[in-house]
């Protein structure tokens, strides 16, 4: 989608226009359910943080400025909401049982890609499990999203320097899960 | 060193798998019509930006007039404290502070706040026939 469609999708948004909206939610939910998906390693919740991700978004528009970048804004809300869902106390990465995979993958109709993504949960699950919040939430936004630092300063609004320092012990404490297995 | 850079080298490469791997979102569609439903039902509860406005406006107009009428009692108080010139002295009535400080009770002793009154206005009196006196001599 090019800039000039989006603001005009936006401005339409701003004005109750829910057509409008609807596209930017079919634009954006992938890479929104992408981003959710490799942080929380859970295919439910990573759409429940998607679908409280665009309600955020439409129920906050007035306030978006337009002279920043719409998929930064985006990114940064469905960030907070992801972060948030990791630090709560409910929270706990549980590898899924065998009938559990199971049943998420029968009750989908794409079962290759439903198999693909319960593995790369159970993988990226194990990689980070004992990284805190905010090492999971900087090394998803580097390294599998691949965002420059800059933009993930804006997205966190942690500073360049933070942002590094916990890239480096998030990677740290992965090097040394690589030695162990 | 070496296993260190072995495993950097195994981190780069499980990276590089994971990036290629993009989780894809199944049923699309059916997660687009759940959140524009919720969006329906939040649509009822959401306040239009003119409705804000307008809410911001007449809180602030509310503020500024009661302190623009908190400003005023002040003044209306500060001004009825302030004796007023009077071309007429004898006919102001003037109770005396003296004697409603002498009174436990004015309310239930009128009449000798009255006498009280009155005594004070000879007094005024006979000191103006004096001036008046003096005058004219």
């Amino acid at each position: 989608m090019n800039q000039s469609t989006l603001t005009d999708l936006i401005t339409s948004s701003k004005q109750n226009d829910q057509k409008a909206f609807r596209k930017i939610v079919e634009c954006y939910q992938s890479m929104i359910y992408s981003l959710a998906f490799r942080m929380l390693c859970n295919e439910e919740e990573a759409k429940d943080t998607v679908q409280e991700t665009f309600i955020k978004v439409w129920m906050n528009l007035q306030a978006y400025d337009s002279d920043k970048k719409f998929s930064t804004w985006i990114y940064a809300i469905a960030t907070n909401l992801c972060l948030d869902k990791l630090k709560s106390a409910k929270h706990y990465f549980q590898e899924n049982t065998i009938d559990e995979t199971i049943l998420n993958v029968i009750s989908t109709d794409n079962i290759e890609q439903s198999v693909i993504n319960s593995e790369l949960g159970n993988i990226i699950r194990k990689l980070t499990s004992e990284l805190t919040p905010k090492q999971r939430i900087v090394f998803t936004l580097r390294y599998l999203e691949e965002i420059e630092i800059d933009e993930i300063s804006q997205i966190t609004g942690m500073t360049p320097n933070k942002i590094k320092s916990n890239l480096f012990l998030a990677r740290q404490t992965i090097r040394r899960k690589l030695e162990i297995l | 060193m070496k296993v260190m850079e072995n495993e950097e080298e195994k981190l780069d490469t499980l990276l590089h798998e994971l990036i290629k791997t993009v989780p894809e979102l199944t049923g699309s569609e059916m997660l687009t019509e759940k959140i524009m439903q919720k969006i329906k039902e939040k649509t009822i509860y959401r306040i239009p930006a003119v409705l804000i406005w307008i809410r911001a406006v007449s809180g602030s107009a509310a503020i500024l007039l009661l302190g623009l009428f908190l400003f005023q009692q002040n003044e209306t108080t500060a001004i009825a404290s302030t004796p007023k010139p009077s071309g007429h002295p004898e006919i102001r009535i003037n109770i005396d502070s003296m004697c409603l400080k002498n009174l436990n009770s004015p309310a239930s002793n009128i009449m000798a706040l009255y006498m009280c009154h009155l005594q004070q206005n000879s007094i005024k009196n006979k000191l103006y026939k004096t001036i008046d006196q003096q005058l004219k001599n």
